[in-house]
């Protein structure tokens, strides 16, 4: 199962947004999307689940992709956390099967949900409503809701901008051994560039809406990138395993 | 991570805990119509209401058989229909919009039936075979010619509850105004008709209006079945529900069309009964959550309950006489709901 993406073009409000995105993602891989503010991550994200209209092509098991089967393919995250609701944590997540629920739901659905909460230490919070819990419980809800799905692709917004530490690399984990486990092809668009490089088997580059540079973390991220996509001057390092570190030294 | 017992049986004990909750405010409506039916100007006694309503016709006093099921009866159930009505009508308002002031009348639906209906009154307008069912018909015609205001305006600028909100709230003022220009217009008499119209009341409930209004909310119920989860998702705002796979827009469409209905079936025989469809959505959130598989039947609960509450109410504030019953809804509902807001843990929206 591959994921390709072909000559992908997003237009909002009459301006071009994403220009001619080409790139692939094999079965399993956690594929991480960076770029400074404002250079379409977010949109290229919206698009490929089918919430944003697009031109271009976008095929999985080399069978193009209309905006229904999107929809039953692909599981979005987006990076607010939503309005605020009285809504259990429970029911959010069963909502991630929305096609299986019925008047009453079925015991082994139930079950599933929880485990899903508990991937994340969450069932403690289970009966609890959205308002009554944390911006970070609330994004580890949601993407237990998205893994709760099963999707072939996983497209993931910011997943760890509300979130600590520790729970930051909880959740990368958790995707990662989630794409292992699966063949899940996931998506995410970070800000947290060593944190990105760490966890991504594919890097892509969006500046101004094109895609710059795609490949190995240690490939895409280079001081000169760096310069010229986010006009920093940074300093790249490399850890034991080759996964390179960055450290940010001054705004150009 | 393992699961204990206790941590997988915790969200069946909260669903268990709401049923529960639901079944125990079904039973206390159902004490509050029975309280309903015995309570009325003609001063009857317990026992007599009970033997008409109980034993077969030829055992009864006649006038009192009449009074229990030609008056007393259509009245209950009608208030039992238009509350249940109201309160679904109101609670999927708030959801589809995603907006806790979102109502059949915050919307301006009421107010353009209360048009029709004054403006049918002023012309003296006629069916010709049903000339009863002229100012309901007219009612009905005023509310969906709301919806349609609003459903336009929101085909040009796109299904959003930004859109639709302020685009009711503007329908809202306008057959505001509009009902006010009719009253200006009409002479005394058809003035004071206009007034008791709109005021809202059960006293012309029949068995024909139970029948339609009851026949309108069961259509509605089994066309809101398929879409109960889509509309607890669409609580996570339209983003998230379309990702989950809910065509939001088309939904909406859905759910706007049954309210329409729900409240023209509502209002058209009792007139203008603006505070249940936004309160009682908000007494049910407080006390079963948003999961709209109980959110909609415990709305439906609350608002029969408030409506029969306040027909119980308009039958005892003057002894002889029933008060039209919209002018007593809010005062009924109103000390319950800050009973609630006060003594509650749960945020209400």
């Amino acid at each position: 199962m591959t994921l390709h993406v072909k000559d992908l073009e997003v237009s909002l409000g009459g301006a071009s947004i994403v220009k001619r995105a080409d790139f692939s993602s094999a079965a399993g891989q956690f594929a991480m999307l960076i770029g400074p503010n404002g250079a379409g991550k977010s949109t290229l994200l919206k698009a490929l689940s089918g919430l944003l209209p697009s031109r271009g092509h976008v095929s999985l098991r080399d069978r193009a992709l209309g905006m229904t089967e999107r929809q039953e393919a692909i599981a979005y995250m987006p990076q607010d956390i939503g309005p605020t609701s009285s809504l259990t944590v429970a029911e959010v997540v069963l909502l991630g099967r929305l096609r299986s629920l019925g008047l009453s739901v079925p015991g082994e659905l139930s079950d599933a949900a929880q485990a899903a909460l508990a991937r994340f230490g969450l069932q403690e919070l289970q009966g609890r409503t959205l308002d009554a819990i944390s911006g970070g419980q609330r994004q580890l809800v949601f993407l237990a809701q998205a893994l709760f799905r099963q999707p072939d692709i996983l497209l993931l917004d910011e997943p760890t901008a509300a979130l600590d530490l520790r729970h930051q690399l909880v959740v990368l984990e958790a995707v990662r051994k989630h794409c292992a486990d699966h063949g899940t092809i996931a998506i995410a668009a970070m800000h947290d560039l060593t944190l990105a490089a760490q966890f991504a088997d594919q890097m892509i580059c969006l500046s101004r809406g094109r895609i710059e540079a795609k490949g190995l973390p240690k490939d895409v991220l280079t001081p000169d990138r760096l310069q010229r996509v986010y006009g920093v001057e940074a300093e790249v390092s490399y850890s034991a395993q080759g996964r390179p570190n960055v450290m940010p030294l001054r705004a150009s | 991570m393992s699961l204990t017992a206790s941590d997988s049986s915790s969200y069946r004990t909260l669903v268990r805990r709401r049923s529960l909750t639901l079944v125990a405010s079904a039973a206390v409506l159902a004490l509050t119509l029975i309280v309903d039916i015995l309570v009325g100007p003609a001063f009857l006694g317990f026992l007599d209401v009970l033997a008409a309503l109980i034993l077969p016709e030829n055992q009864v006093d006649a006038t009192v058989h009449v009074i229990v099921h030609e008056i007393r009866l259509p009245m209950t159930l009608m208030a039992l229909l238009v509350g249940a009505s109201l309160g679904i009508a109101g609670a999927l308002m708030q959801t589809i919009l995603g907006n806790p002031l979102a109502s059949p009348y915050t919307l301006g639906f009421s107010a353009a039936a209360g048009f029709g209906a004054a403006l049918a009154i002023l012309a003296g307008f006629e069916l010709p075979l049903i000339p009863s069912f002229s100012i309901p018909v007219a009612a009905a015609l005023g509310g969906c010619l709301a919806a349609c205001i609003v459903y336009g305006m929101a085909r040009l600028r796109g299904m959003t509850s930004e859109v639709m909100i302020l685009a009711g709230i503007a329908t809202l003022f306008m057959f505001q105004s509009l009902q006010s220009l009719v009253q200006y217009l009409s002479a005394p008499e058809v003035l004071q008709e206009i007034v008791f119209w709109l005021f809202g009341s059960l006293v012309k409930a029949s068995y024909v209006s139970v029948s339609i209004t009851g026949g309108i909310l069961v259509f509605a119920l089994i066309l809101l079945l398929p879409e109960i989860w889509k509309l607890t998702a669409l609580r996570l705002g339209d983003e998230r529900a379309q990702s989950l796979g809910v065509p939001v827009e088309r939904l909406r469409l859905k759910i706007f069309v049954l309210i329409v209905l729900l409240t023209a079936g509502a209002v058209a025989f009792v007139g203008t009964i603006g505070f249940i469809g936004l309160v009682a959505p908000h007494i049910a959130r407080m006390l079963v959550g948003d999961d709209q598989r109980v959110l909609l039947p415990m709305s439906a609960v609350t608002g029969a309950f408030v409506m029969a509450g306040a027909s119980i109410i308009a039958k005892l504030i003057s002894p002889g006489a029933i008060v039209p019953i919209g002018i007593v809804t809010a005062v009924i509902g109103v000390p319950f709901l800050f009973l609630l807001i006060i003594r509650g843990r749960r945020r209400f929206w």
